[in-house]
């Protein structure tokens, strides 16, 4: 499984060299332990991922003052193994070692095992990632296997490993006896190596020299970086071999920018990828959403697991499109993605969504439950059908998949145009048999057992698909999708919660909840603004304040700005004691760039200052590096930008039962311009003195003349009022823009 | 007539200029003492001769009687930005206008009159306040955008057009050369 991390360098890689000859030349024997019987801990555990290895030989530990408490007291290093359930080589890993009892004694032996859920702990799996950079010079990935001293730090470590050496890649027996063995012998030795780590890790983590000053030219240079990223051959992110991420937020950049500085070219790129994202083996042609990533740069093999987070990027990238160009396709594939979540990867009855699904039923398919053989097809769907499917989604009788080579993933390899062209058959009977053949597919796959879906509802994955809901609901008018989000909103604030703005991570029942990290903070106040504008409900603006004030008491970085992810603390076990902040889109949107939003967008919806000023400290703390950012940066540059040039802000004043309210607000949902915010009020349902000063000039101009109207403002300027949908729209798109009235 | 001759075509130099001057516009920063320079653009509109009725209905002229440099400010109970520089309207009108630069204000589309006396009576607002439909203003002084403030001569001639929320210095930076001039070329003697 890997993951994109932004600025590995070589700097690290002697580190490599190190460990490796540590590990290597470590050869004694295993020294005889005591006969200290460890357990598996993980029947008890909340994650559903941990639970599932509970019936492992390995005696795994849950993280925490037990587990290094064990550690100190036998004088063992800790086996850390950070996962996910979504993630396949993790079961592999778990099949081919953790599963086996000669290897798990062998762990068991030598070493405290800690195993970590990634979605359950962000806090823990990004310093251990670091700490992987460091040592190895690579980003990371998942599983990820470290070794640590019993006081937690990191002094060798890789991803997978195969249970035996493979070539020159060591495996889980070599490391387990080599390093169980010499863990005591070579403490001089594992003492340099942590202290190096160390040095590098602490001012990485805490990105101490990232600061500088805000200037237009930081987002531009993430822009830049961008606009030359694009693949023109095939869409997407780069243009040499290998993985391709999706990336929803560097798209709506490169969508944003286009369009505010004239650059058609670059607007063009971005909706080119959105298209080939459509087309390609990246979407889920059947049940809709899409996976995680693309193998190749063709974009026609994935891996199958479905995330929250692209579902949530890719949805307002769309909905972006879709208000930009007015083109049906975007709406259609936005809804697609809709659809997906609403029928898997959320609760429809308790509300909340779900983090994500797997990708493979078991270990001996590669993702069978997406990818299609021609006999399969031919299996399900009439021969007509089958004569216009098997072109139209690319099934051949040599597929793409390594393990199953008759498995294809479907993608739109042909247009209805070209069948029709190719068969003689008219382009209106093509669509009909593509129509009817698809809906059978789609119906013999749900007929099929499904690959997992985890049910935990964590806050800050909960939050950016409300935030992408309600954006479906401004742009499409999909009420489904408000009143859903806003369901959610609510189960949200009622289960993870407390009374004075502290957050959760995640609520169990009966379990003590797991804390919540910055990006819980930043990633629910950000909904709760979205959701006041959309619903006009004051609770949500004072949560989405009242969150903040309590994220800037627990985690502001006084020195040097910005928001750690966790709050100070002298008992935190491990690499939890460093401090860490992050700030670019990987994979899930940087927390300080989403902070900074949140930051100026209550500073607009407020005119307090102390907002602005908030949002422009946290965005200065990484102004100094944020340039080299690129795809990586898109969140984190469009915080900047609606920083440095206003965005326009609209608000309503009309009883919302009069239809013309609601068509001045829409004619401002629907509009395309970066970061506006519209706010509708009722000046018949709402107090006058609650209201900001001026909103309350506004309803008092309605008691005089009680006709709806709608105040565009932009930065140091607004726009007299208008009761007009067309006036708003072209004061949404183009009011205060350079050179435009 | 000369009256609307004048209107239209003060109409149209005031168009070409803004667009002109567009670009500089959006500001870098938004803070309260943003040290971005003011806006600013030469202008020539006749004030003399309009009226606008103030809060009791009477009608009224928009610059003073006795000759004072007037600093025009076109602001709404409903505009932030207009919010933000009324305090140093106050405090400028408060310690100039015996010297000959006081300020009128003009309230756009800010509805009944005895809520804008309310608002302003809060505010502390001591000089001038005058009511306009935005048609009117968008006409007679092509507002497109409030805050708008314009410098106008002892003879009653726009000077400067000043877009945006300014300080009382900047105001008073934009007045100064037409409070010791005694004709109407804008330039100091």
């Amino acid at each position: 499984m890997s993951e994109e991390v932004p600025g590995v360098t070589a700097r690290m890689k002697w580190f490599s060299s190190t460990l490796v000859a540590l590990a290597l030349s470590t050869a004694a024997p295993l020294a005889p332990m005591a006969p200290q019987e460890l357990e598996n801990e993980l029947a008890g555990a909340t994650s559903p991922y941990l639970r599932s290895a509970a019936d492992q030989p390995v005696a795994w530990q849950e993280w925490g003052p037990d587990a290094f408490a064990l550690a100190r007291e036998l004088d063992r290093p800790i086996w850390l193994d950070i996962g996910a359930i979504w993630c396949h080589w993790c079961h592999v890993m778990d099949r081919e070692s953790y599963e086996n009892p000669e290897l798990a004694a062998l762990i068991n032996a030598g070493f405290v095992p800690i195993k970590v859920d990634r979605d359950e702990r962000p806090d823990i799996d990004s310093r251990y990632q670091l700490a992987h950079q460091a040592l190895t010079g690579r980003s990371g990935g998942w599983p990820l296997t470290m070794f640590l001293t019993a006081d937690g730090t990191p002094f060798a470590g890789g991803t997978y490993f195969p249970p035996e050496q493979r070539g020159e890649t060591l495996g889980v027996r070599e490391f387990a006896t080599r390093i169980g063995g010499g863990y005591r012998d070579r403490q001089g030795e594992i003492g340099e190596v942590t202290a190096a780590v160390m040095e590098w890790i602490r001012p990485v983590a805490r990105m101490t020299n990232a600061s500088g000053t805000l200037t237009p030219a930081v987002p531009r240079a993430i822009t830049a970086d961008v606009r030359a990223a694009f693949d023109p051959l095939h869409g997407g992110f780069g243009a040499q071999p290998g993985t391709k991420f999706p990336k929803g937020e560097a798209i709506r950049l490169a969508l944003a920018r286009g369009v505010l500085d004239g650059d058609p070219e670059m607007v063009r790129s971005a909706l080119q990828t959105l298209k080939a994202y459509a087309r390609s083996g990246l979407r889920d042609h059947l049940l809709g959403g899409f996976f995680r990533y693309s193998t190749n740069r063709e974009l026609t093999v994935p891996h199958f697991e479905k995330m929250d987070y692209v579902q949530a990027a890719l949805l307002q990238a769309y909905l972006d499109a879709y208000r930009l160009t007015g083109e049906v396709v975007y709406a259609e594939v936005a809804r697609d993605i809709m659809r997906y979540v609403d029928a898997t990867m959320s609760d429809p009855e308790g509300g909340g969504f779900y983090p994500h699904q797997d990708a493979d039923l078991s270990l001996d398919d590669d993702g069978s439950y997406f990818t299609w053989s021609v006999t399969q097809l031919e299996a399900v769907v009439t021969p007509e059908e089958a004569r216009v499917l098997a072109p139209h989604f690319g099934v051949e009788s040599r597929g793409e998949m390594r393990e199953h080579p008759d498995q294809n993933v479907l993608r739109v390899a042909a247009t209805p145009e070209e069948i029709a062209a190719e068969t003689g058959l008219s382009v209106e009977e093509v669509e009909e048999r593509i129509r009817s053949g698809t809906r059978t597919m789609r119906a013999a796959r749900l007929a099929q057992e499904a690959p997992f879906v985890e049910k935990t509802k964590y806050t800050s994955r909960n939050a950016m698909l409300i935030v992408a809901y309600l954006d479906a609901w401004e742009t499409l008018g999909d009420e489904h999708a408000r009143d859903f989000a806003l369901r959610t909103l609510d189960l949200v604030l009622e289960t993870n919660v407390q009374d004075d703005w502290t957050v959760h991570h995640a609520h169990d029942e009966g379990e003590s909840p797991v804390e919540g990290t910055m990006e819980d903070y930043a990633f629910l106040a950000d909904a709760l603004v979205d959701a006041w504008q959309v619903s006009g409900r004051d609770r949500y603006l004072r949560a989405a304040a009242g969150i903040m004030d309590r994220a800037e008491a627990l985690f502001r970085d006084e020195e040097d700005g910005g928001f750690f992810d966790r709050p100070p603390d002298r008992q935190a076990l491990g690499l939890l004691a460093e401090r860490r902040k992050d700030f670019n889109d990987a994979p899930l949107p940087g927390t300080n760039a989403v902070a900074a939003r949140v930051l100026e967008k209550l500073y607009l919806v407020t005119s307090d200052a102390r907002w602005q000023e908030l949002a422009e400290e946290t965005l200065a703390a990484f102004a100094g590096t944020a340039q080299a950012s690129g795809t990586f940066g898109g969140s984190y540059a469009l915080a900047a930008e609606m920083h440095l040039n206003k965005p326009p802000q609209t608000v309503v004043i009309g009883p919302a039962g009069n239809p013309l309210t609601g068509e001045l607000a829409r004619a401002a949902w629907t509009t395309y311009r970066p970061g506006r915010i519209v706010a509708s009020y009722d000046p018949g349902v709402v107090a006058l003195d609650s209201l900001p000063e001026a909103v309350a000039g506004a309803a008092r101009v309605f008691e005089g003349d009680p006709v709806p109207r709608a105040y565009v403002c932009v930065g140091r300027t607004c726009a007299p009022p208008t009761s007009s949908p067309e006036e708003v729209a072209r004061l949404v798109r183009d009011f205060g823009r350079d050179g435009i009235r | 007539m000369r009256r609307a001759i004048m209107g239209s075509l003060a109409t149209v130099l005031i168009a070409t200029a803004a667009v002109a001057g567009c670009s500089r516009e959006v500001p870098p920063g938004d803070a309260p003492g943003d040290p971005t320079p003011p806006r600013t653009e030469e202008a020539g509109p006749l004030v003399t001769g309009l009226t606008l009725p103030d809060l009791d209905g009477r009608e009224r002229p928009l610059s003073f009687a006795d000759g004072s440099v007037t600093v025009l400010n076109f602001w709404a109970t409903w505009c932030v930005p207009c919010l933000r520089e009324i305090p140093e309207l106050v405090a400028l009108h408060r310690d100039r206008s015996d010297e000959g630069l006081g300020v009128v204000g003009i309230a756009v589309e800010s509805g009944r009159p005895s809520d804008i006396r309310a608002f302003a009576t809060e505010k502390g607002m001591i000089y001038p306040i005058v009511t306009s439909s935005q048609r009117w203003a968008r006409k007679e002084f092509d507002l497109f955008g409030l805050p708008l403030t314009l410098i106008v001569d002892r003879e009653g001639v726009v000077r400067r057009r000043l877009i945006g929320p300014h300080s009382r210095a900047e105001f008073e930076a934009a007045a100064e050369p037409f409070l010791t001039a005694t004709d109407s070329t804008g330039e100091s003697r």
